[in-house]
């Protein structure tokens, strides 16, 4: 599918002979060996064609577009421009590919900003060769991982389109004396031993693509700070990596974790450490059926030890044998780690109580390396206010809170501390199950008293269906989304009538049919030519497959609105909006205006 | 609801007709039941009817003002252009020869190569921000658009064909390779005559400036003219056919009428052979721009190649101005020593016709205006029958002041609108979103000046198996239920007088 990567810095290069230079990272996903000749040819020919656009654009160097789509017979090649000088080019095949192109271009935007935050800015790296290193660490396997498991674009859906902005969650919390944020606000970000310390506390619920009560409760509730610049940045790397790997263990949030497409006669295997004793028993059928791709996990040695078994069967004519494959595995007990690490909450015995606990925190072993024990992330990048900031992420149930930290707060380091920490946000997240899915019986057990709850407002009680229309919402001012249209199907048990939609149901081709069909009406409004910066444009579509959807795009906002129009009969109202049903026009009516 | 079979009927009483068309009224219009299930027609309150009274005695003025009163969302500082040149890379044409534009022709060329020879594989087109890039590799014809038009890729490419059907339509493709198999670097520039350069220009600016949408639709203009008056023409042409004993079979292969601005008027044609539309507005191209000087007593005999029809061969046409109406004849053989037959043929046909009192009605008939069609606050709209190939829309009322600047404005502007409405229901391959698909659309913003009225445009594009609406509404109308009762009865009115609008299977021989 993927042909090859590359980044390059023409600005590098002050002549013919130092033309290589430019060349920072050229990966090519087939395994065919180009030259340097035929990469530079490449390299150069991208160039060409970007000004050569430019110019016939009337556009100068550093103004217009910062993305270019080049269409060949069979093939795509996606080009963006960065730091106004460093280009980063993906070619792709365009064979029996459900996927459209715009995916992977805002997918190679997600890519470069998923590397300003852990890394920096391209230009604030000036050692090419360091680049270079940082480049292969981080394109490399980002685009492999797509490779074998395009499902994570399709989970994330049109919202992965919007790589400006952030998905929020959309969780209605029922009125009580003391919020699960107020708990958070007074207990930890307030309190005297962290007051500013703690820069900002970041609660993502993060259900499991099918076993969430609605996709518009996935994503980011919220954050406490309005000054930290890389939410959507981090937020994004969250959704991706969760859509990638279908469980956030500790391997993957410290980047440890990645894919590896198994060649045929070559199976490797690893995975988050709680898996570790389950992998090993299905590493069996795991060797024996060729070509499957399972997990592998860079940093723990086995991949190793497993190359050395490899290349000692390979020598000594042993065949690989599973028994021989264990001895390398290095000897510790998953299980310990478990209770550090956490790992798959569902893996927990029913008697454990609400599945909790840090995944990246300074808590963890020694032996593991500094990403395991906290993340650092870039803040304004590439600015005179550069500054880092520590991230530790702690969960409970399908919550992941991200605790952001002052670089110089060392109370972070304190195991008491991050005990008490942990005990704090477990309260305040108890609150949060408690409130917003009332009726559900959240955890198995109850160790503190509860508060006495208030009924439930009666919206909450009054709703037996889902809602019949589903939508997709992009703020252009505060960059955050919300969105419940779902690309994968849900589990029918695990679905609310209060979070849940009429498509949530639907077959997983017919959603991403669904989410194709709306890159489309996006794709025709982007053509466009009304005055952007102050007309409006309105669309209402209806189609004879019974897809109705109300797109409107205005300089604060796009919104995105889709029902079936055979389902609905009553039709009132003048307006486009109200072609949707009289649901969609009540909520439409109610939604809080953008920004 | 029962419409005079006159169009041109009595105003006034129209405004006593029921104020919609009961559902059942538009159900054989659409193949699928749209009509039913979409929008139930609400009451029309009684707002409603005072605005349908307005806009109906606005019709009743002495110069019905459809022309300035729609603003433009469009801002009008986006650019088109065209490029030809040889698979050498030698330059043919551009459309806007500004800054060099020749000199791009060398780096488009070695791009265009460079993935031919290195990837094995034709570039096709880029997207870069608002600008859109099309290559069409016709070898030895290369031909690139780029236009910040909001255009499709398909409306990018279907125009470069044209430009390209021009050509062979010229040359003849034969020709073409002969010359470059030759000396693969000839410059062609000096092969063309200076028509064909003038030619070119009228074709782009056709394409850009004009309100033609012909190619966007990929259809035929036809004249609207009394289902009567129409047979009696065929039935001339049949019997002209029969009686001309000179003729021998085979000679005649089609005839045409064209009346101005490209619209059909009659065709006479053998059994089950149609020329294909690009050819068919090649031809109608050449004749209203190469010929347009020509007085009635004047007649040519033309080579023409239908690169459609057969792209390395000649056909000749027989090209006469029909007194009195501003129409053309057009004979087409496809042998070159036919002229005398084919005169004569004329000759007697038009005598025919002209003792008819046909003549006279071809200079009548004058289209129908969007007042003639009981479709309120509809500003101006085209129909595109899919059965026809053909399409038709009200005549554009001007003041007889427009000067032309302002009525290329005017074009432009309802092109942009018909442009933009016909791409919310297609999709970038030029196939539209589904078998059937319904799409209003709607533009709001701010009045350009504070005097004047806050923009508030609505338009609505509906394709169907059988028929392609797009319409625009009148500024200010915000009420999507009218709309699409006026929609339905536009589509009625249209299916009502279908024959009349147009030309149906011709004289078939």
């Amino acid at each position: 599918m993927f042909e090859y990567i590359t980044v390059f810095d023409p600005s590098r290069s002050h002549g013919e002979d130092d033309i290589h230079q430019q060349l920072l990272l050229y990966h090519s996903f087939t395994g065919s060996e180009n030259s340097l000749n035929d990469k530079l040819g490449q390299i150069g020919v991208i160039q060409g064609l970007w000004s050569l656009t430019n110019s016939l654009s009337g556009e100068d160097g550093n103004q217009g577009s910062q993305e270019k789509v080049v269409q060949l017979h069979g093939k795509v090649l996606l080009i963006i421009r960065v730091e106004s000088r460093f280009f980063i080019c993906l070619s792709m095949n365009k064979d029996d590919n459900s996927i459209h192109h715009q995916f992977y271009l805002a997918h190679l935007w997600h890519c470069y900003r998923f590397f300003t935050l852990w890394h920096n800015k391209f230009a604030s790296i000036p050692d090419a060769r360091r680049l270079t290193n940082l480049l292969n660490e981080h394109f490399v396997p980002f685009w492999c991982d797509l490779q074998v498991k395009p499902d994570a674009i399709i989970k994330k859906g049109i919202v992965g389109l919007w790589h400006q902005s952030h998905k929020m969650a959309e969780l209605e919390f029922a009125h009580c004396d003391q919020s699960w944020e107020s708990l958070i606000n007074q207990d930890v970000l307030l309190e005297s031993e962290s007051y500013l310390g703690i820069k900002d506390i970041l609660v993502y619920h993060l259900p499991n693509f099918e076993q969430s009560p609605g996709y518009k409760t996935y994503g980011l509730v919220r954050n406490f700070s309005s000054d930290i610049d890389f939410v959507t940045n981090i937020s994004n790397w969250i959704y991706h990596s969760h859509a990638l790997y279908g469980n956030l263990s500790s391997h993957v949030l410290a980047s440890n974790t990645h894919y590896k497409e198994t060649p045929a006669d070559n199976t490797t295997t690893a995975t988050a450490s709680s898996n570790i004793r389950t992998q090993a028993r299905t590493v069996v059928p795991a060797l024996t059926t060729t070509g499957e791709t399972i997990l592998h996990n860079l940093t723990l040695p086995i991949s190793l030890a497993y190359d050395a078994v490899q290349e000692v069967g390979a020598t000594t004519g042993i065949s690989n044998s599973i028994s021989l494959f264990m001895d390398y595995l290095p000897k510790w007990n998953p299980s310990a780690i478990t209770s550090v690490l956490g790992g798959n909450p569902r893996e927990q015995g029913p008697a454990a109580g609400p599945p909790q606990g840090y995944l990246i925190s300074p808590l963890c072993g020694n032996g593991l390396p500094e990403n395991y024990k906290q993340r650092v992330v870039k803040s304004q990048a590439g600015t005179i206010n550069e500054k880092d900031y520590n991230c530790i992420f702690w969960y409970y149930r399908d919550v992941l809170v991200c605790v952001v930290s002052e670089p110089n707060f060392n109370k972070i380091q304190d195991h008491q501390y991050l005990e008490d920490l942990s005990y704090k946000l477990s309260c305040s997240m108890e609150k949060f199950y408690a409130t917003a899915f009332p009726k559900e019986k959240h955890g198995q057990q109850q160790p503190q008293p509860q508060p006495q709850l208030p009924p439930p407002p009666p919206t909450i009680q009054s709703r037996k269906k889902f809602d019949s229309f589903g939508f997709a919402l992009r703020d252009k001012r505060t960059n955050e989304c919300r969105c419940s249209i779902p690309s994968w199907p849900l589990n029918n048990e695990s679905r609310s009538y209060h979070y849940g939609t009429f498509l949530d149901s639907m077959p997983q081709d017919k959603l991403w049919e669904l989410q194709h069909e709306l890159v489309q009406f996006l794709q025709s409004l982007q053509n466009s030519r009304r005055e952007k910066d102050s007309a409006t444009e309105e669309r209402l579509t209806r189609l004879s497959n019974g897809l109705v959807c109300f797109i409107r795009d205005c300089p604060e906002e796009m919104a995105l609105v889709v029902a079936n129009w055979f389902d609905e009969t009553s039709h009132g109202g003048p307006t486009l909006i109200s072609g949707l049903g009289p649901s969609a026009i009540r909520w439409w009516n109610q939604r809080s205006p953008p920004g | 609801m029962d419409l005079d079979e006159s169009y041109v009927d009595d105003r006034r009483e129209r405004a006593n007709e029921p104020l919609y068309i009961p559902p059942i009224a538009a159900e054989p219009t659409t193949s699928i039941n749209l009509a039913q299930t979409l929008f139930q027609p609400s009451e029309f309150d009684e707002s409603l009817e005072d605005q349908l009274a307005q806009s109906i005695s606005s019709c009743d003025r002495r110069h019905p003002l459809v022309s300035t009163e729609i603003p433009n969302v469009f801002p009008h500082r986006y650019d088109k252009n065209f490029l030809i040149l040889t698979s050498a890379g030698k330059p043919i044409y551009a459309m806007k020869d500004g800054d060099g534009t020749i000199a791009y022709m060398g780096v488009i060329h070695t791009i265009m190569n460079y993935f031919k020879l290195k990837e094995d594989q034709d570039l096709r087109c880029i997207e870069n921000g608002d600008v859109r890039f099309a290559f069409l590799d016709r070898e030895p014809i290369v031909l690139v658009a780029y236009s910040a038009r909001g255009e499709t890729s398909n409306e990018l490419f279907s125009q470069l064909d044209f430009l390209h059907s021009y050509l062979l339509s010229s040359l003849s493709e034969r020709q073409l390779s002969k010359i470059f198999s030759k000396r693969q670097n000839f410059d062609l520039r000096n092969f063309l005559e200076s028509t064909d350069f003038e030619n070119l220009d009228e074709i782009c600016s056709l394409l850009c400036e004009r309100l033609y949408p012909d190619a966007l639709l990929g259809a035929l203009r036809s004249l609207s003219m009394k289902k009567s008056h129409r047979a009696q023409l065929h039935e001339a042409m049949s019997q002209q056919l029969t009686k001309e004993k000179d003729l021998p079979r085979g000679t005649l292969l089609y005839g045409l009428i064209v009346a101005p601005e490209n619209k059909l008027c009659s065709v006479l044609r053998p059994k089950g052979h149609t020329l294909h539309t690009t050819d068919l507005h090649l031809l109608f191209c050449l004749i209203f721009h190469r010929f347009q000087n020509l007085d009635d007593s004047q007649e040519l005999w033309v080579p023409i190649c239908f690169p459609k029809f057969n792209a390395n061969g000649f056909l000749y046409g027989y090209i006469k101005f029909l007194p009195k109406c501003n129409s053309i004849l057009v004979l087409i053989s496809a042998q070159k020593d036919a002229f005398f037959n084919l005169k004569s043929f004329a000759d007697h046909l038009i005598k025919d016709i002209s003792s008819n009192g046909l003549l006279e009605e071809i200079h009548k008939a004058k289209g129908f205006k969007i007042s003639d069609i009981p479709a309120p606050l509809v500003h101006h709209f085209i129909y595109k029958s899919k059965k026809h190939v053909q399409y038709v829309m009200p005549e554009l009322e001007l003041h007889s002041d427009t000067e032309p600047e302002q009525l290329i404005e005017l074009e432009r502007k309802f092109m942009t609108y018909y442009q933009q409405i016909h791409n919310s229901v297609v999709r970038d391959d030029g196939l539209a979103f589904n078998k059937s698909c319904l799409n209003f659309i709607r533009w709001d913003s701010d009045a350009i000046e504070p005097s004047e009225e806050p923009i508030a445009m609505l338009g609505l594009g509906w394709i169907t198996p059988k028929f392609e609406l797009y319409l625009i509404c009148n500024n200010g109308v915000d009420d999507k239920h009218v709309i699409f009762e006026s929609a339905k009865r536009i589509i009625s009115w249209c299916r009502k007088h279908e024959s009349r609008l147009f030309v149906n299977e011709g004289a078939i021989f």
